[in-house]
């Protein structure tokens, strides 16, 4: 049920907190889904189940006896649905176990890569953001022409490269042949971490990052946009007498952006999965590296850590999504 | 014949085809290749070892002295064999789960709806990535992983397909017949999921491929002796090969990106065959269906007004206006002359598809691309347009309106910007012709609320088109074109989609405008009645052309034109019941038009 409440955008903003409740409420039973698909895999996961669950150190000097007490006392001689159970428990306590590669707890060494992650996440986002619509925008103005063609194939080249075939050519041409840029890495070693430095080594794994996901965002606001340019309301613009300039930002992109922002949000999990790729080859110390290097050692407690916080990292964006369309268009209105 | 289906072959199909055979001869191959004994993959030429392109081997060999182009064709091979049986797979299981889902709704569908999410939420290659983890690396664990994994995005699209057929007619009448569950969809869901199932399978077959290759460069796909795409581009990553020997890995990256490329168009293609809601025609007017075809035939209706002297509001002379769309061409005005002197209303009627907003909007210039526009003359407000295509002449013709010439749209619920308040909306003429202060335009604006009735309605600036009743909307639309005072309105059936009250109420909005401005109004309608009320003069079309115009009294007592008599027996009465509009056919004589003044 749709309702004229609020007149102004920000008086729509007062059926959000039922939203985000709402959305919290869907989030649960799927967050529960994959921590169980998760913990059955990783506890199929060949190897010393003793030493994810405790300091390797200490496991190493065990007798027999202190073994199977341990692991008595770990419950892990009970059913599987009981050890997921008290998973569970201690993961809400925010004990995610030990890392079988570093002995380390499984939290230490997955934090520690959030936030490079990040850094080129957001470098990536802000790629996308600004080369994904201004292509569908400028393709959609210039539909059928030459220029629309060249960008429409360019789009469709994009779609279907792969991201680390991408980055590969990148490396070899910006930093192996031209010498323009660090081939990978996130600092020089002995060097202490200055912004132009960070910026340095995050150019170009952010530029590749980002044109390889644009592509959804661009054709999606191609198709949008000329959607909105064949509505009635922009050919009252145009009978304003507003300058097509105008026309095309102030009425068309502007209701075409509204999906974009849902479409943003849904990029999030394509954008991870590219950035496992993207860091590897760029030797970026972040979560994707470190998921690659913990399925090469079978680091069960870490990748099970790294699933979760990427599947939370999703559905929070979706729901940022969410509030942000509903920010945008004055017209939503959930009862 | 052959030039149309070259023409239509150029515009989206060429890439298509050259898609399609460059799959093919690389399948021919992949097939072929590595089984000719000069070109066997794991052949080792140890007199060449890592040399670079060159007469013994074309493509020069890798650090085994192995042939880089047999390498890459059984790569590709292994690409495509991996790519299609976890495709299947995908498909299969996201058919299956989307069908049932879709068909008995309910708690099924809330369960599996939940699992979607969650698997969804994770990157399918971090969720492959854990389980090559847990199962040993190889051919076959990548296969199962892509297939069992991969298909909840698939499944949730042949849900909601599902879940539309499930309320088809036929599906019900399945139902009441007894058919049993699993009947029904074997019957009647399945098959009409083939379209969407087909497209899905090259899309799903990309992402197979690219997916099968990215776990392989990581090291965690397929193992040698197997060597597939991505494992050859992994020898990119040793020391020394990835810039000192680039032709090692260059031609797989080559090849896998013409694959993933050419599968690409190849899915679009199939989803613009065969998913009709993608189908569209920007250039195809909607109501093109009943309007006349024909050749042109010059009919010049003189005498219609004065003689030309400048002092016109609108002076049109020979406007033709064409469409050019899918099935050819089709003309929707034919050369029509029409006059509008300054403060005179003329309404313009005739049924749908008569050509009748064709013609407003040309002179507007507010016509889609596909319309080409003639005209021999045009003259707004005693001054001639500029005709011309290029950008100055386009600049100026804009540049007129919302100034000399406002436009009244037909469906006011459509024809406002939803983002834009009703305030916004009418000052945005002002912004665009006139540099005001903030205070003037707040002037202005509330005089333009009061000119149109709409300062009774309380905030009205501040509410968004959404939260205005349809008449209100209207006026909003009104405002905007009489915000600079032009010399001619034009109102493409301003009322058509209002109720009778508001449209009598809009009806004497446009009388006093005229009084108070003192502007010529071109009132475009179907309801000859309606108009009737305050035009001066009425100008009947038909099939794209005047076939009567005269002073409103004298079409209307003596209509000469068949078609407008039959308009007129057509206009429904209070208790005498609703006359059937006659078919009038193209060639019936124009009537004499007789001079009003």
């Amino acid at each position: 049920m749709v309702e004229a409440v609020g007149t102004r955008p920000w008086q729509a903003v007062y059926g959000l907190p039922r939203i985000v409740l709402h959305r919290v409420f869907q989030a649960v039973p799927s967050l529960l889904v994959l921590s169980v698909a998760g913990f059955a895999l990783t506890s199929a996961t060949p190897g010393d189940p003793l030493t994810a669950r405790m300091d390797r150190q200490a496991v190493v000097l065990m007798t027999p006896e202190q073994r199977a007490h341990a692991v008595h006392l770990l419950g892990l001689d009970e059913p599987l649905p009981v050890q997921y159970i008290r998973w569970l428990v201690r993961a809400i306590r925010g004990d995610f176990g030990y890392s079988i590669q570093t002995g380390q707890s499984a939290w230490k060494v997955v934090s520690a890569g959030i936030e490079p992650s990040l850094i080129l996440l957001v470098g990536a986002l802000v790629v996308i953001v600004v080369i994904g619509p201004a292509i569908g925008v400028i393709a959609a103005s210039h539909e059928g022409s030459a220029i629309d063609r060249a960008l429409s194939g360019a789009i469709v080249a994009l779609l279907a490269i792969p991201p680390y075939v991408l980055g590969l050519v990148a490396i070899f041409v910006v930093s192996v042949r031209l010498r323009l840029l660090p081939p990978g890495g996130m600092r020089v070693a002995g060097v202490p971490l200055t912004f132009p430095v960070l910026l340095q080594h995050l150019l170009l794994p952010a530029l590749v990052l980002g044109i390889a996901n644009a592509a959804p965002l661009a054709r999606y606001t191609r198709a949008s946009m000329l959607e909105v340019l064949s509505a009635e309301y922009i050919r009252t613009a145009r009978a304003t007498g507003a300058p097509e300039k105008a026309v095309l930002f102030r009425h068309a992109y502007r209701n075409a952006s509204l999906p974009i922002i849902t479409v943003v949000a849904s990029l999030i999990p394509e954008l991870f999965a590219a950035a496992i790729v993207t860091e590897t080859i760029f030797a970026w110390p972040g979560i994707g590296t470190l998921a690659v290097q913990a399925t090469e050692s079978k680091d069960g407690p870490v990748l099970m850590l790294i699933i979760l916080i990427v599947g939370l990292t999703t559905m929070s964006a979706n729901l940022l999504a969410d509030i942000l369309y509903k920010l945008a268009d004055p017209r939503v209105v959930v009862i | 014949m052959v030039a149309r289906g070259w023409q239509s072959l150029r515009a989206h199909g060429l890439a298509v085809v050259a898609a399609c055979l460059f799959l093919c001869l690389l399948i021919l191959a992949a097939c072929i290749g590595p089984e000719l004994p000069w070109l066997h993959p794991n052949t080792v030429d140890v007199a060449h070892i890592s040399s670079a392109p060159g007469w013994s081997h074309i493509l020069g060999t890798d650090g085994s002295g192995r042939d880089v182009l047999a390498r890459a064709l059984i790569g590709a091979r292994t690409s495509l064999l991996v790519g299609v049986a976890s495709a299947s797979i995908l498909i299969a299981i996201a058919t299956i789960v989307g069908a049932v889902a879709g068909y008995f709704g309910g708690a099924v569908d809330v369960v599996i709806a939940r699992c979607i999410d969650a698997m969804m939420s994770i990157p399918l290659l971090l969720l492959a990535l854990v389980c090559v983890g847990v199962f040993r690396p190889g051919t076959l664990t990548v296969i199962l992983v892509i297939g069992l994994l991969g298909w909840p995005p698939t499944a949730r699209v042949i849900r909601a397909e599902a879940l539309t057929l499930n309320h088809r007619a036929y599906v019900t009448a399945g139902r009441l017949a007894g058919m049993r569950s699993d009947q029904i969809i074997r019957w009647h869901i399945l098959p009409n999921l083939v379209p969407l199932i087909t497209i899905a399978s090259a899309l799903q077959l990309g992402i197979a491929i690219l997916l099968e290759s990215t776990l392989s460069f990581l090291g965690l796909g397929v193992k040698p002796p197997t060597a597939s795409l991505g494992s050859i581009i992994e020898f990119a990553l040793e020391p020394g090969v990835f810039d000192n020997q680039p032709w090692i890995w260059l031609p797989a990256a080559a090849l896998l990106v013409g694959i993933l490329v050419s599968i690409h168009l190849v899915g679009d293609a199939l989803r613009g065959v065969l998913d009709p809601s993608t189908r569209r025609d920007s250039r195809q007017p909607h109501d093109t269906k009943s309007m006349s075809r024909g050749t042109v035939r010059a009919q010049h209706l003189s005498g219609q007004a004065d003689s030309t002297d400048g002092s016109e509001a609108l002076n049109v002379e020979g406007l033709r206006v064409v469409y050019s769309g899918r099935y050819g061409e089709t003309v929707a005005v034919e050369n029509v002359d029409l006059r509008l002197a300054r403060g005179e209303i003329i309404g313009l009627v005739g049924e749908s598809g008569s050509g009748k907003s064709s013609l407003a909007m040309a002179i507007a210039d507010l016509l889609p691309p596909g319309a080409a526009i003639s005209v021999g003359r045009l003259d707004i407000d005693g001054q001639r347009v500029a005709l011309g295509r290029g950008k100055a002449d386009r600049r100026s013709r804009r540049a007129m309106l919302g100034y000399k010439v406002g436009v009244v749209f037909q469906d006011p619920s459509a024809s406002l910007d939803p983002t834009m308040t009703a305030g916004r909306l009418i000052a945005e003429p002002l912004r665009v012709h006139e540099s005001l202060t903030r205070r003037a335009l707040q002037a202005r604006l509330g005089s333009l609320l009061e000119r149109t009735d709409l300062d009774s309605v309380t905030g009205v600036s501040t509410r968004y088109p959404h939260q205005l009743s349809g008449g209100q909307k209207q006026r909003v639309g009104i405002a905007m074109a009489i915000a600079c005072s032009p010399r001619l309105l034009i109102a493409d059936e301003p009322t058509a989609s209002l109720d009778v009250t508001v449209q009598a109420k809009l009806l004497e909005l446009f009388r006093s405008l005229r009084g108070d401005l003192g502007v010529s109004i071109l009132l475009i309608s179907h309801d000859l009645a309606a108009v009737g009320q305050i035009a001066d003069r009425i100008a009947v079309m038909h099939r794209g052309r005047i076939v009567e115009a005269g002073p409103t009294e004298q079409v209307i007592r003596q209509p000469q034109h068949p078609y407008t008599q039959g308009l007129l027996v057509s206009a429904p009465h209070l208790g005498r019941g609703r006359g059937k509009l006659p078919i009038v056919r193209s060639d019936t004589p124009y009537a004499p038009v007789t001079n009003n003044e």
